[in-house]
């Protein structure tokens, strides 16, 4: 018995030794090897007859002249070979020509050394079913007309493309189409199906200045097209109208669009198309990943996008794409839906992309203002939340992924929810990862100036080394009283070295400033400020009384100062935890202020709890400074730590 | 037509390596004692075993069941932990598939062939057997025996063959 590499290539079962796996070098001592042991002094198999090796071109061996390997060049091969045969390329440079090379026979066309120095200076068009291309570097001249705007072009079905390097190539000045890397594209009359494009480095596409630069795209009639494990990077170089990493689309010739289109697993960076920047908003930045056909089950997943203008960009077929698992950094924009058909986030967060991809910081608005981008996108996920709440209309809901936000926000814009990720988790339920809002020094984090806004879920943190800022600063549209505010489930706190003088919530009066909400509700939160100085206000209603018809302060955590509420025509504080700071020193106290407030439920309905968190016997804990609060009935209806007494117009801790 | 089966597992190759596992059974109708024992690759119906020579350092034994291991985890007396890099390297009868039981049995190894590639380098290893192929047929008492050849190209250092075997014994009759 006499083995050689055949024997084995033919016993291997689907996805195991292939031919084109064995440059014939490594065939011919394999063989040597095989038939040292098996007894064989006739080996089967070796060198340029290597029966595995059915073809070789050798810019260095070859010739053309008689029409037998080693070729000179790879069209003298691929002219000779048969179907199923293997076609070696050795090192070298081949084609420099603007015509392009036609795979037009079912073969693998490999290189024996990989693409390093296996370079073909030509378009290559694979024509054929069940085509082959392995681990060539292709680096055509820049592109006229002849054939196409494709330095890969594949137009017939079950072909695989693989360990490509696909580089340098560029639109010539008189070319009026897009530029492309590894192209899929299947026309009315020839669809494309089962096409493989793996493990290959894609850069360094330059297309037109009025026209696109494409990486690698699923194109027309196409459909089972699979795209992974591939590196794109460099497309467009900022000299093409438009950019693309990776995109599934259609074509004027083509009658469907790429059906069934797997992308997975991709590396995609430095997406960069001539109009990276505009004031007004963001014109055809370079887009990591694009979904433009309306046809059907476009996978999208485990991708890694860095250094591009629009992480995603979805112009259709929304519902019918899935995107998971794919990482985000160095964006303009995250993704761009034209269609407003996206799933941002849902109840579980599990189907929607915000949560099923990292962002990194992001902001996702599921209502984009009109003519805040071109094109012009539905919804958004951008990159800070300053940005989403700038480019919402009215009423639009922003969710806010885990992540810390180095950003002051300020909202001017009616009827915005910014949720976090923590907007239904009260502050003591188990929480997820936060999204964590620290804005520079002495400065706000929240300034809501716009009528019923409501801010839930964040983590907000201010520093200040003087009086002033506030965690949230809640005015409303103009100097009238209008709208509801709600602050809801946050974590709010401080640092610093102020005694007194910042707040966690701040509702300033309408008449000697901006505007007030009519309805402010405070539930679910922790005000602990007191890192900065027990004095610090959790919550301050300031200036005139009687101008809210509603304030709610319900199941919060207050520490520290408590601060101070004003008139309303409903109050209610109930089921609070107050953890009462040491008052000494300062101009304020630490004591829950009711100066201006006649009535009000105040543990009436469900009790609150004040406990001592420095504060001693005889301190105060409610201060009703013009003695019109009924305060036997607060103490009635309220727990108070080691018992608490009624001293004129306070509460005090016993 | 009665036909037995021997269905032996399974383990890694690492490096170029495999790792083969095996249970053995009998079976009688009632009144009758029954006794099934597991044995180590060794000792058991088909026996999996080095070939009892110098590179039976390449072999590992891990809870009687056998493996190939080229790797830094069963290092040779001398350091060596690996193949080279763009090289071919023979490992001339390695290990033995022994008939042990009392039916002739048609022995297959699959797959007789792993490959591992990252860009351009590409490593490659073949169980070549001795005798016939793909299969071969064992009377009681007969073995054969395997060689393992292993290929490197052109770099392929941290190229990693981590994968199983199957061994299947099938009686003839």
């Amino acid at each position: 018995m006499t083995l050689n590499i055949e024997d084995f290539v033919e016993a291997a079962e689907q996805d195991g030794l292939e031919a084109s796996d064995i440059p014939p070098a490594v065939q011919e001592r394999l063989n040597n090897a095989l038939a040292d042991l098996t007894g064989g002094d006739n080996p089967t198999a070796g060198g340029d007859d290597a029966e595995l090796a059915n073809l070789v071109v050798s810019a260095a061996n070859g010739n053309d002249d008689d029409g037998s390997s080693p070729f000179a060049t790879i069209g003298a091969a691929l002219d000779a070979a048969s179907a199923d045969d293997v076609i070696f390329v050795e090192p070298g440079t081949y084609g420099q020509s603007t015509d392009s090379i036609s795979v037009d026979k079912s073969v693998t066309l490999a290189s024996s050394d990989g693409p390093d120095g296996t370079t073909v200076e030509s378009q290559i068009v694979v024509s054929a079913d069940d085509a082959t291309l392995d681990g060539l570097t292709v680096s055509p001249p820049d592109a006229t007309c002849n054939p196409v705007g494709e330095a890969v072009l594949i137009t017939e079905s079950d072909v695989t493309v693989q360990n490509m390097t696909v580089e340098d190539f560029d639109a010539a000045t008189t070319l009026d189409e897009d530029i492309g890397g590894i192209v899929a594209f299947g026309s009315s009359s020839t669809p494309v199906s089962g096409v493989t494009i793996q493990n290959n480095l894609v850069t360094d596409i330059r297309g037109p200045s009025s026209y696109g630069s494409v990486g690698i795209s699923a194109q027309g009639n196409a459909n089972n097209i699979t795209v992974t494990d591939n590196t794109v990077t460099n497309i467009g170089l900022g000299e093409s109208s438009y950019a693309f990493g990776s995109v599934v689309r259609g074509s004027g010739s083509a009658d469907s669009t790429p059906s069934n289109v797997d992308i997975n697993n991709n590396d995609i960076s430095a997406i960069q198309a001539n109009t990276p920047d505009d004031d007004d908003g963001t014109v055809y930045k370079g887009v990591g990943l694009g979904v433009e056909a309306a046809e059907s089950a476009i996978s999208i997943e485990n991708n890694d996008v860095d250094d591009v203008g629009i992480g995603v960009e979805i112009k259709d077929a929304a519902g019918e794409t899935t995107l998971e698992n794919n990482t985000f950094t160095r964006t303009d924009i995250h993704l761009g839906d034209t269609t407003g058909s996206v799933t941002l986030t849902d109840d579980t967060d599990s189907t929607g992309v915000l949560g099923a991809n990292d962002f990194g910081e992001a902001a996702a608005t599921a209502n984009v203002e009109s003519g805040s981008f071109s094109p012009s996108y539905v919804k958004a996920i951008l990159t800070s939340i300053s940005e989403a709440v700038a480019e919402s209309s009215t009423g639009a809901q922003i969710d806010v992924a885990p992540g810390t936000y180095n950003e002051a926000v300020d909202i001017t814009t009616e009827g915005l929810t910014l949720k976090g990720p923590n907007a239904s988790v009260s502050y003591d339920g188990t929480r997820a990862e936060e999204a964590e809002i620290r804005p520079g020094q002495n400065t706000d984090a929240f300034q809501v100036g716009a009528d019923n806004v409501e801010v839930s879920g964040f983590d907000i943190q201010i520093d200040a080394d003087s009086m002033g800022p506030n965690a949230l600063y809640v005015t409303s549209n103009d100097d009238t009283v209008g709208g509801t505010a709600t602050v809801r489930n946050n974590i709010v706190s401080a640092t610093g070295n102020v005694d007194e003088g910042i707040n966690g919530i701040f509702v300033p009066a309408a008449s000697d400033g901006p505007g007030a909400p009519n309805t402010v509700l405070i539930e679910g939160n922790e005000f602990d400020l007191s890192a900065a100085g027990d004095g610090n206000a959790c919550v301050n209603f300031t200036f005139n009384s009687d101008i809210q018809d509603e304030i709610v302060l319900s199941g919060n955590k207050l520490v520290g100062d408590p601060g101070a509420l004003k008139e309303a025509d409903s109050l209610t504080v109930s089921d609070n935890v107050f953890e009462i700071g040491d008052p000494d020193g300062l101009q304020y106290g630490t004591s829950l202020d009711l100066a201006g407030i006649n009535s009000g439920s105040i543990g009436t309905t469900v009790s609150n709890e004040f406990n001592r968190a420095g504060a001693g016997s005889g301190d105060p804990v409610i201060d009703d400074e013009d003695e019109d609060f009924n305060l036997s009935t607060v103490l009635g209806n309220n727990n108070f730590e080691s018992g608490a007494g009624i001293d004129g117009a306070t509460i005090t801790f016993d | 037509m009665n036909r037995r089966t021997l269905l032996t597992t399974i383990g890694s190759i690492s490096g170029g390596a495999a790792v083969i596992g095996t249970g053995a059974f009998t079976s009688v109708t009632a009144n009758r004692d029954v006794s099934v024992q597991v044995t180590g690759d060794a000792s058991a119906f088909l026996r999996i075993d080095d070939a009892g020579n110098a590179n039976s350092e390449y072999i590992t034994e891990t809870n009687g069941e056998f493996g190939i291991a080229l790797t830094s985890d069963n290092d040779t007396e001398q350091g060596g932990e690996g193949v080279n890099a763009n090289s071919t390297t023979v490992i001339e009868d390695l290990f033995i598939i022994q008939n042990q039981g009392t039916q002739e049995v048609e022995v297959g190894v699959t797959p007789l062939s792993f490959v591992d590639a990252e860009g351009s380098d590409t490593l490659i290893a073949l169980v070549v057997p001795q005798s016939s192929f793909p299969t071969v047929t064992l009377t009681p008492g007969e073995m054969e025996t395997y060689s393992l050849v292993v290929d490197s190209f052109p770099g392929g250092t941290g190229l990693e063959i981590s994968d199983t075997i199957t061994i299947n014994g099938e009686a003839t009759q």
